[in-house]
């Protein structure tokens, strides 16, 4: 009779001792899945927010540097190192990055156009590609 | 045994509702989040079909496409609003044979269906002139 009683109080403690550690795996795995979920709705609605449009006009017979107009909702870095540019599928060093018309707080804000100019390249004719820092892309053909 | 396998699925029916308890609402926000932004964008993708600009001073006119700008002493030309959104004539971006241009004169909103005459650029035969609102839509045109 005793014996019985002590092999069921070691299956009651193993129950609830699994029971727990189920729990607690649970737990973690879905904190980390809705963490990630989170995170990446977070970057996803970042590059919603965010979009970029070359406006340089293809007609013209000389490109004096490349204009990129932000259309989005949200401003950008226009630091030379957060913008790649590729012309013609080669990734080219950004000499210079002015907004052309900023409002004065040197914020790429929308509807602000940064220009950004290179060393010894002619953009006429080229392909181009320029990516910011959160992948929001536009390409042109000019 | 019986009592014990209860006990361990009450424990785990608790900590199953007091997980999607706690991860609910952090996610849900996550997701409205998400869907009030894809509203935005919608709202821009919008926005961006009922803007439209064309540039004329003749009868050639000019949308989203080349068009020619008679070459004129005067060198005035038109910029048309043919969309049915106003649009901030100070947010206007006009480059000039590739090269962005200053307007500072240009002021006030340009409404649907009106046009407002230019003559703030000195044109020559060859020039390439392009127009662009502050949401991309643009036109160009080629004087001539």
């Amino acid at each position: 009779m005793a014996g019985e009683s002590a092999a069921q109080a070691i299956f009651f403690i193993a129950s609830v001792i699994i029971a727990s550690v189920i729990v607690v795996a649970l737990y973690g795995v879905t904190g980390s899945v809705s963490g990630a979920l989170v995170v990446r709705n977070s970057h996803l609605a970042d590059q919603i927010r965010g979009d970029i449009e070359i406006i340089n006009d293809p007609g013209a017979s000389t490109q004096p540097g490349l204009y990129v107009l932000n259309t989005g909702k949200t401003e950008f870095d226009n630091s030379t190192d957060s913008i790649a540019v590729l012309v013609n599928g080669v990734y080219q060093t950004i000499l210079t990055s002015n907004i052309e018309n900023d409002d004065g707080d040197l914020q790429w804000e929308p509807s602000e156009v940064v220009n950004l100019t290179f060393s010894g390249i002619d953009l006429s004719g080229k392909s181009i590609k320029v990516v910011v820092a959160n992948g929001v892309l536009d390409t042109e053909q000019l | 045994m019986g009592f014990g396998i209860s006990i361990a699925t009450a424990i785990i029916a608790i900590g199953l509702i007091l997980t999607a308890t706690v991860y609910y609402e952090r996610v849900s926000d996550s997701c409205e989040l998400l869907q009030d932004v894809r509203d935005k964008q919608h709202e821009r993708m919008l926005s961006q079909l009922e803007t439209g600009i064309e540039i004329y001073n003749t009868s050639s006119c000019s949308y989203e496409d080349r068009g020619k700008i008679a070459n004129s002493t005067s060198d005035i030309f038109y910029i048309k609003n043919t969309g049915t959104v106003s649009i901030n004539k100070s947010k206007l971006i006009v480059l000039v044979n590739g090269d962005i241009v200053n307007h500072a004169a240009w002021s006030g909103w340009l409404y649907p269906g009106r046009k407002f005459p230019t003559t703030t650029f000195t044109l020559d035969s060859g020039d390439a002139v392009k127009i662009v609102t502050a949401n991309a839509r643009s036109a160009c045109a080629e004087v001539v």
